[in-house]
């Protein structure tokens, strides 16, 4: 009969199914193994780029980056009366109380899966069978690099924190305890130092200045040796070097051994740091030296025109498409625009007033670093209120790709990490630190302000400023300190400077002190004072005119004589003016009539939570580990650093 | 063997199947179909089927017999079956119960008679050939009733497990537009919840609570033998039965996937006999159901200039610009505010379902077609739903022994608008609350969006739109489209021995499509122009079942019913996803869709084959039965899950139940004139569930394109875990262990019956996604934990009247559940969870705490004490503008010790413009260390209920009908989190608020002349003592600061009038003149009333939130839940 036949085939066919044991096991056509991404270079560098892909994210493109790098005595931005649990209290140095703010754990959790994902592409390439190609080498060098980048940010943002060398599975010890932050800086540098030689400078390859080449390689060695020689938050709360209280003669895990010039040496003490710093400066300007970029201004111009030269000033920089909304660089930082054919603004850094009085008038880098205006439409400007100013280094008006009238974030302007200008001030510092002011220190000094000033005041506001400083040792690292405010203002490096120096608190005192005593004098209180008395000439009011919606400043630094108001009105009509340094003080008139004055807000508020007027003891810079991190750890707390919000 | 392989085996055994089921072929897309049907055998089958279904067969006359059949209460029957025993000859009687038919031999013929919910009736001629009067009685005592109990039916009175079960025509009734929302309320222990009154809102079903913490809690979907994801896309008029397995000695059989309940779908049957045209259809209006009271005008800008006058000069001028000076404020009074709820709730809705069905056939060949059309309409503007159902049955008895079946189920779902999903997404509903009441001077309010965060500027957009324009803004479509074809043969190998195989294969098409406008913030992100995203995913269903069946007697009293059984499932998806940006804002987003080539720089397009989920089953099941008094069934299944890791795939599943039918004793004869049942079960059985996402076990890399590094200036994609938990290679079977024992009861030949059931389950090894501490992990997927259930069900039926013409009848159900974790992972006692409703914006993030002990579904957070009172404070300081906290000196009693401590204040939690003072809301210093902070919380709220059910009465009398259904839900708290952020500035710019945040009932700083009072004794003439206010100054937190307070949990006790039914059936006799042997009309109350305390819309909410993965574990949450509406419907039934 055909039925049963078509039965007994059924049957048949269902008992040969059943036989197959590879249907429990399904595989996917989406999903590849370890062993394929690793095949080859250009997979292998599709699992680099997912490391890299979190800087795309926002708990770096505007939180780590450059948001939660202030308040110090260069970037900063007013929080309100009170800490509200936001970011803010980052900035008003209370984090304290952020267990449980999701930013923070975002932060945190993205740090560690760059971490884990450049430790499966360490593994992985290592693993690989075309490991020894040149490209497999680059690839292998830029995953130690984004290694070490994140843990950089961890240490500086957390402190000590977990430490993994190898990617995560299963069967590891997953929660582990706090690790010092030196131990993480030296295991760090020795890894660059043992990949940078086989990774290409930017000139060697196509994708230039927009990867971890090696002379990033070169220059993070010398920034992560000077962050080991230098100070960090201590579980107790007080600012310490690791020669203060770890065994750095005998724990091999703080050593790092290096060859230079045939020479083999192990660094170990923080002098020793300093000098590998040294070292890998210098190697980086023998193996690729370059001249500086003649125009300072030219270097964030570039960055906002996607212009990406190699063999200049910028050795690496973050990279953000124009597609698919990359990057924040020119939305929460930058000029600010409120309407525009180019879309707007929010945002949330700034510059400290008394950082726009400290430059020297000439210095080209004041006006390129800070904007006084801000745009109400692509050529419109207004003016900003002292306590508002903003970074000049990046516009999204400059954009000569438009993003749209009504866009915000993703300009897919890049952020700058590491600069040339950056290595020779590093030197400077590394051997003014070893041998005081030698030539070798001052030259870099000379180099990097030259560009500085116009070509007529170089004898003068250069060459004669740094015979000026070079005087001591202490003299002149307080002219690398300020000259690196100068250099980098904007970029949000002086956050975690400050914290290596161990000068923040101190920093945050001179501050306030300088921002009320311009204050002060602006308001001509208190002017027998000598350190009120020296702003006494400084601009309490800054005149303008406008032309065509743009603003001219007539006057940028001090107050005007009525003569050259009178000039001014003559030659150009109406001239119009805006609070300057009269809103660094605030006076109070009560009810009664009674005249009282105070701090502005600006100063009241902005470093909130340090409150020691010696400005000796630790400043609370660290954030917590979020609370919900914590309910999953057996080792992991918030005990110590200062980080006790009671 | 490669699995593709194995697929393709799968595919070709398909196709051998399909020659049988010639419809099946229809349909299946491959060349090879055009071979099958050149084959003679498929063009033989396929002509005979079409004659079958077209041609009415007539058996040789030679002495005609006529008569009519007849119900118990004389009504004559259409359609009832008419066959001589013996012959092949039958008919069907028509419209008036009439029949004849040729018999070879009056004298002996016996002529058997059958009809659908009778009994099957043997009626020998005795030569008598003409004018037979037949009498069919009722089947309708529920013992008789077949349940289905998986890979076979069982008559209840021989069940041992426990199954609650429903039947269609109880369902049908009543106007529905789903499934579940049909069965809520009527079965014990089965709680239904609607996430929210959305036409498109999920359908939550626990069965006994549900044992899993993380793991998915629904129980297994099997929809005619099927494994389905839900049962939301069929119709409910389609519904044969729907029986729900509730222990394990009933699960079993479906093992691993039984552990949370199975409910079995049973989709109607062709039931032969002569062709009817049936015709189902309602209309239905709807509207809210209960609206919230927001501030008026006048409070709404008294509100907010307080609020601005607390912010000082600054803040009064930005007020007086958008709303006028203070003096003038008085003439808000007469200004009528903006309703915000009716123009987002406020839709003329019109919802209506069609149904038309076609069923007939012959003695060989039975077949049923139905379509149904439903639309439902939403509250919300742009926002319905639409669905299209076409089923189609076919049964056909190739021989004797050879018997086959074929189904169709094709659905076809549209929903337009993204309603609220999920609470978070797009358009929040408590918008309709905190929407300005009026916006002042001019129509748009004048702040400037660059001083504004992200989150701030959406808002600042979304308050200058009216909630439909946002509406538009935020344009989705979802389509789903599933073609179900399942096919079955039994061959009745031996007399009793019965070889079973059934196959299905289903194929689902689902579309979404999201169009984000030009002033979203998502656009604000690209280029500022209107873009969209649209996900294609389709998936592939195959499932094959070999059983075979063997019922036997030995002796007179033992009875056995054998069954041993093998099962293929296999489950797979794909998905693609385009993306592109930057189009014109005067295209419709439907002409953008089609054609997306006109977008913008930025495109996407990826694509996924996530790895299938495969699973093997053999299974066999013994019943035994013992001179029908003493039942045993045996349960056994093993099954192997590609979810697992080798070595942990196989999970074993026994069972074993009994059963003790008292009434059949000897001894009980006596009671036999009161007592119709009585049956005492208990039975014991393990159930698995492996419902994780697959590819947990180990890792792999699959292409991530979001997100991207923009080397280039451009998207460069990248390799990426392809789960973001940490892989889990020994994950195994999450096993629950049920004891179960239940009482059946019928008094009065079953006037009154009812079950007593308790239950004790556990539930081992937990598929928990835990939190963990790991580099570039948080979560990993364990087992671990144990919970536990407990409970006692209750089911009562009445039926008081039972006459011809009249009857009436009542039935009851209450499930009491005490659900337990008994363990964590080891060293863990609390786990915390977050609801996500607030995002981070939520102090302390986590709101909710799983911990050993306690049922799941804890709410966490800070104990509400009212506010601080100026006798909190010592004194004010004018030149700080500070209040300064009064130390308060308490001495022990029994110690004798003092201590001196402040009142605690809330150090930075709270953000607020006021800071602490007079009026700022207060939360208790729980451990007393002088300070509220993050360790000041404790429970708060169970969400949980003690007990829910239902109660419902109906009747008839003469032609008209009446029902009426209850159901309820007690001791369960919701989380009414709509109220906190209604309650306070949230992430708007002068947002209205609830009502009773009014001037008379909070605590205000405002004087009559418009000033900031800042004087203690003043603020405490104003707000305390005589003139205490309820309720705390809004000001009190930050703008994008919630907190989880015990103020905001809420008793979610309810008792709801679900429907009302009133009906009338037109007579036989007046209706046959229409060719019409039934018309029904009726009209129906949907959602009557509510009695509950709760103060939201509704106390039956669940809005899932962000983060789903964990939302069964946070459950209770109501934020931007869809309200539910009050509806009027008119419907008919009609059978030609």
């Amino acid at each position: 009969m055909k039925t049963t036949k078509y039965i007994a085939l059924i049957i048949t066919a269902t008992m040969f199914f059943t036989a197959c044991s590879d249907f429990l096991s399904p595989t996917s056509l989406s999903n590849f193994d370890g062993n394929y991404v690793f095949s080859n270079s250009g997979d292998a560098k599709k699992m680099v780029l997912g490391v890299y892909a979190l800087f795309a994210q926002d708990s770096y493109t505007s939180r780590m980056s450059s948001v939660w790098m202030q308040n110090t005595d260069v970037e900063a931005s007013a929080p309100g009366a009170l800490p509200d649990g936001t970011r803010r209290d980052i900035w008003s140095l209370q984090p304290g109380g952020l267990s449980s703010f999701g930013d923070i754990k975002t932060a945190w959790d993205h740090n560690y899966l760059a971490i884990d994902r450049a430790n499966q592409c360490i593994e992985g390439i290592q693993k690989s069978a075309v490991a020894n190609q040149k490209d497999m080498k680059m690839l292998l060098g830029e995953s130690y690099c984004l290694r070490a980048y994140r843990y950089f940010l961890l240490c500086n943002f957390w402190g000590d924190v977990p430490y993994f060398r190898k990617a995560a599975d299963a069967t590891m010890q997953l929660d582990v305890p706090r690790t010092d932050k030196n131990i993480i800086y030296s295991g760090m540098i020795q890894d660059l130092v043992n990949c940078e030689p086989n990774m290409y400078f930017a000139d060697e390859y196509s994708d230039g200045i927009e990867r971890m080449n090696r002379e990033f390689a070169l220059g993070m060695i010398a920034r992560l040796s000077l962050f080991r020689a230098g100070y960090g938050m201590t579980a107790g709360g007080v600012m310490k070097r690791a020669d203060d209280y770890l065994d750095v003669a005998h724990n091999d895990s703080l050593a790092v051994t290096y060859t230079i010039d045939g020479v083999t040496k192990v660094a170990r003490t923080y002098t020793e740091y300093y000098q590998l710093a040294k070292d890998y400066a210098q190697r980086l300007i023998a193996l690729k030296p370059r001249l500086l970029n003649k125009n300072y201004a030219t270097i964030f111009l570039n960055e906002c025109q996607w212009i990406k030269p190699v063999n200049d000033d910028v050795l690496y920089e973050v990279a953000f498409g124009n597609t698919n909304g990359g990057g924040d660089v020119g939305w929460c930082i930058g000029v600010p625009v409120t309407a525009s054919s180019k879309g707007t603004t929010t945002i949330q850094v700034g510059l400290t007033p008394s950082y726009y009085f400290s430059f020297d008038q000439k210095d080209v880098r004041r006006d390129a670093t800070i904007s006084k205006v801000q745009y109400s439409s692509d050529t419109e400007q207004g003016t900003l209120g002292i306590t508002s100013l903003a970074t000049n280094k990046w516009n999204r008006l400059l954009l000569t790709t438009s993003p749209g009238s009504t866009s915000s974030k993703g300009t897919g302007i890049n952020w700058p990490l590491m600069r040339y200008s950056d290595v020779l001030l590093m030197l400077a510092e590394a051997e003014n630190q070893l041998n005081g002011p030698t030539d070798l220190a001052k030259q870099m000094l000379l180099t990097v302000r030259t560009r500085a000033f116009n070509a007529v005041d170089y004898s003068q506001k250069v060459q004669a400023y740094v015979d000026s400083v070079s005087t001591n040792k202490d003299a002149f690292f307080n002219a690398i300190v300020n000259e690196r405010a100068w250099e980098f203002g904007g970029e949000c490096l002086r956050k975690f400077d400050l914290v290596r120096w161990n000068n923040y608190g101190q920093k945050i005192i001179e501050t306030r002190a300088v921002l009320d005593n311009i204050g002060k004098a602006a308001l001509g209180l208190e002017l027998t004072k000598p350190e009120v008395a020296k702003y006494a000439s400084y601009a309490k009011s800054l005149y303008y005119i406008k032309a065509n919606g743009t603003i001219t400043f007539l006057n940028s630094y001090y107050e005007p004589t009525t003569a050259q108001i009178n000039n001014w009105t003559v030659t150009y009509g109406t001239v119009t003016l805006v609070d300057w340094a009269k809103s660094l003080y605030a006076k109070l008139t009560a009810t009664d009539g009674s005249v009282t004055y105070q701090s502005a807000n600006f100063t009241t508020y902005s470093w909130r939570g340090y409150t020691d007027l010696s400005g000796t003891s630790a400043v609370p810079y660290l954030l917590p580990i979020s609370s919900q991190t914590i309910a999953t750890s057996v080792f992991l707390n918030n005990n110590g650093y200062l980080l006790s919000s009671k | 063997m490669m699995f593709s392989q194995n697929v393709q085996v799968l595919y070709r055994f398909m196709h051998i199947f399909s020659c049988l089921l010639a419809f099946l072929c229809l349909i299946k897309r491959y060349e090879k179909i055009i071979h099958y049907f050149n084959s003679n055998f498929m063009r033989k089958l396929f002509c005979s089927l079409l004659l079958t279904i077209l041609c009415v067969c007539y058996a040789n006359a030679q002495t005609t017999v006529t008569g009519v059949v007849k119900d118990d209460t004389g009504e004559s029957l259409l359609g009832a079956s008419v066959v001589v025993k013996g012959t092949k000859g039958g008919t069907i009687t028509d419209l008036n119960g009439k029949f004849s038919l040729s018999v070879t031999n009056p004298a002996t013929a016996v002529l058997k008679v059958s009809y659908i919910g009778m009994k099957s009736l043997e009626f020998p001629l005795k030569g008598k050939t003409s004018d037979l009067q037949i009498q069919l009685e009722s089947n309708s005592n529920q013992l008789n009733e077949m349940v289905v109990v998986g890979y076979g039916s069982q008559k209840k009175r021989d069940l041992t497990g426990s199954v609650s079960s429903i039947q269609g025509k109880e369902l049908s009734r009543i106007p529905v537009a789903s499934a579940g929302e049909a069965l809520t309320g009527r079965l014990a222990g089965v709680q239904i919840t609607t996430s929210d009154g959305s036409p498109d809102a999920e359908l939550i079903i626990r069965v006994r609570g549900g044992g899993s913490i993380t793991g998915d809690n629904s129980p297994l979907y099997v929809v005619d033998g099927f494994p389905a994801n839900n049962i939301n896309d069929i119709a409910p008029g389609d519904i044969q039965s729907i029986d729900v397995l509730k222990d394990a000695s009933s699960t079993a059989i479906y093992g691993s996937r039984g552990a949370n309940g199975v409910v079995i779908v049973t989709t109607k049957r062709a039931a032969g006999g002569k062709t009817t045209i049936s015709y189902n259809g309602f209309m239905q209006t709807k509207k809210l159901s209960k609206r919230l009271d927001a501030l008026d005008p006048y409070e709404y800008v008294l509100l907010n200039y307080e609020n601005a006058a607390l912010s000082g000069a600054d803040g009064i001028s930005a007020f007086t610009k958008t709303f006028g000076v203070w003096d003038d404020l008085t003439l808000y009074k007469s200004q009528r505010g903006h309703d915000w709820q009716k123009d987002m709730f406020g839709s003329n809705v019109v919802s209506q379902q069609h149904n038309i069905s076609l069923n007939g056939g012959n003695e060989k060949t039975r077949f049923l077609l139905s379509t149904t059309f439903n639309k439902d309409g939403g509250l919300m503007p742009s926002n319905d739903y639409t669905r299209f159902n076409t089923n189609f049955n076919l049964e056909h008895e190739i021989s004797r022994s050879l018997k086959t079946s074929f189904n169709a189920r094709l659905s076809d779902t549209k929903v337009n608008g993204s309603g609220s999903a999920g609470g978070t997404y797009k358009i929040r509903t408590s918008q309709a609350i905190t929407s300005p009441a009026v916006k002042g001077l001019s129509e748009f309010v004048t702040v400037d969006p660059a001083t504004m965060t992200e989150e701030e500027y959406t808002q600042w957009v979304q308050a200058n739109l009216s909630l439909t324009e946002q509406a538009a803004q935020y344009w989705k479509r979802t389509n789903t489209r599933t073609y179900n074809f399942t096919g079955s043969l039994d061959w009745k190998i031996v007399n009793n021995l019965v070889y079973r195989v059934e196959g299905g294969y289903e194929y689902g098409f689902n579309e979404l499509k999201n169009y984000w406008g030009e002033i979203t913030t998502v656009a604000s992100y690209v280029d500022g122009k209107p873009l969209v995203d649209w996900t294609k995913t389709n998936t592939n269903r195959l499932r094959l079942a070999n059983t075979l069946t063997y019922i036997f007697k030995l002796g007179e009293n033992h009875n056995f019913n054998l069954m041993a059984g093998q099962e293929l499932n296999s489950y797979s998806t794909n998905y693609n996803y385009l993306y592109a940006t930057g189009f014109s804002t005067d295209l419709s987003p439907d002409r953008i869709f089609a054609n997306l080539a006109l977008g913008g720089t930025t495109k996407n397009i990826t694509s996924n084959f996530p790895v299938a989920n495969n699973q093997s089953s053999l299974f066999g099941r013994a019943i035994y039965n013992f001179k029908e008094r003493y039942l045993l069934t045996a349960t056994f299944r093993a099954d192997g899950s590609s979810r697992f890791a080798p070595g942990h795939q196989w999970g074993y599943f026994p069972a074993l139940a009994g059963a003790w039918r008292m009434i059949e004793e000897p001894f009980m004869a006596d009671t036999r004139k009161w007592l119709s049942n009585l049956k005492l079960r208990v039975g014991y059985g393990v159930a698995g569930n492996s419902n994780i996402p697959a590819g947990q076990t180990s890792s792999s890399y699959s292409i991530q394109s979001t997100k991207t590094y923009g080397l280039g200036d451009v998207q460069n994609n990248y390799w990426g875990a392809t789960s973001s938990q940490l892989p889990n290679p020994d994950l195994k079977w999450e096993t629950t262990y049920t004891r179960n024992a239940g009482l059946d009861f019928g008094f009065f030949n079953e006037k009154l019956s009812g079950t007593v059931e308790y239950y004790n389950n556990t539930t081992k090894n937990l598929l928990l996604q835990i939190p963990i501490t790991a580099p570039g992990y948080t979560t990993t997927m364990k087992n671990v934990g144990q919970t536990s259930n407990k409970g006692v069900e209750i089911s009562l039926n009445v039926q008081l009247i039972q006459k011809k013409n009249a009857s009436f009848g009542a039935n009851f159900n209450i499930g009491f559940n005490k659900s337990n974790v008994d363990k964590l992972a080891d060293g863990v006692n609390v786990q915390e969870y977050a609801s996500g409703w607030a995002g981070t914006d939520l102090k302390g993030y986590n709101d909710y705490r799983v911990q050993v002990g306690e049922p799941v579904g804890l709410i966490y957070g800070w104990v509400n004490d009212g506010y601080y009172k100026t006798t909190d404070f010592d004194s004010y300081n004018a030149a700080t503008g500070k209040y300064v906290l009064k130390t308060v000196t308490t001495t022990d009693p029994a110690t004798g010790v003092t201590t001196t401590k402040t009142v605690a204040p809330t150090i930075g939690m709270l953000g607020g413009k006021i800071g602490v003072r007079p009026g700022t809301a207060k939360y208790k210093d729980l451990n007393g260390d002088g300070v509220v902070d993050d360790n000041d919380r404790q429970i708060i709220g169970r969400t949980a209920p003690k007990f829910t059910g239902g109660f419902g009465f109906n009747g008839t009398f003469h032609g008209f009908d009446a029902s009426m259904l209850f159901n309820f839900v007690y001791g369960n708290q919701i989380y009414n989190a709509n109220k906190i952020a209604s309650a306070q500035q949230y992430r708007a710019t002068n947002p209205n608020m609830l009502s009773f945040m009014s001037q008379d009932s909070r605590y205000t700083y405002l004087d009559n002349n418009g000033n900031i009072v800042t004087d203690l004794a003043t603020l405490a003439a104003m707000n305390e003592g005589a003139n205490a206010k309820a309720y705390w100054s809004p000001f009190s937190f930050g703008n994008a600061t919630v907190l989880p307070s015990s103020w905001a949990v809420e008793n979610g006790s309810y008792l709801r009038l679900q429907n009302v039914t009133v009906g009338y059936t037109i007579p036989t006799k007046l209706t046959k003149k229409f060719l019409c042997s039934q018309f029904r009309i009726y009209g129906t109350l949907n959602n009557v009333f509510v009695l509950t305390n709760y103060t939201g819309y509704d106390p039956e909410v669940n809005t899932a939130v962000r983060g789903s993965s964990t939302s069964g574990l946070t459950p209770g949450v109501d934020y931007s839940a869809y309200p539910k509406s009050f509806s009027w419907t008119l419907g008919v039934n009609v059978t030609f």
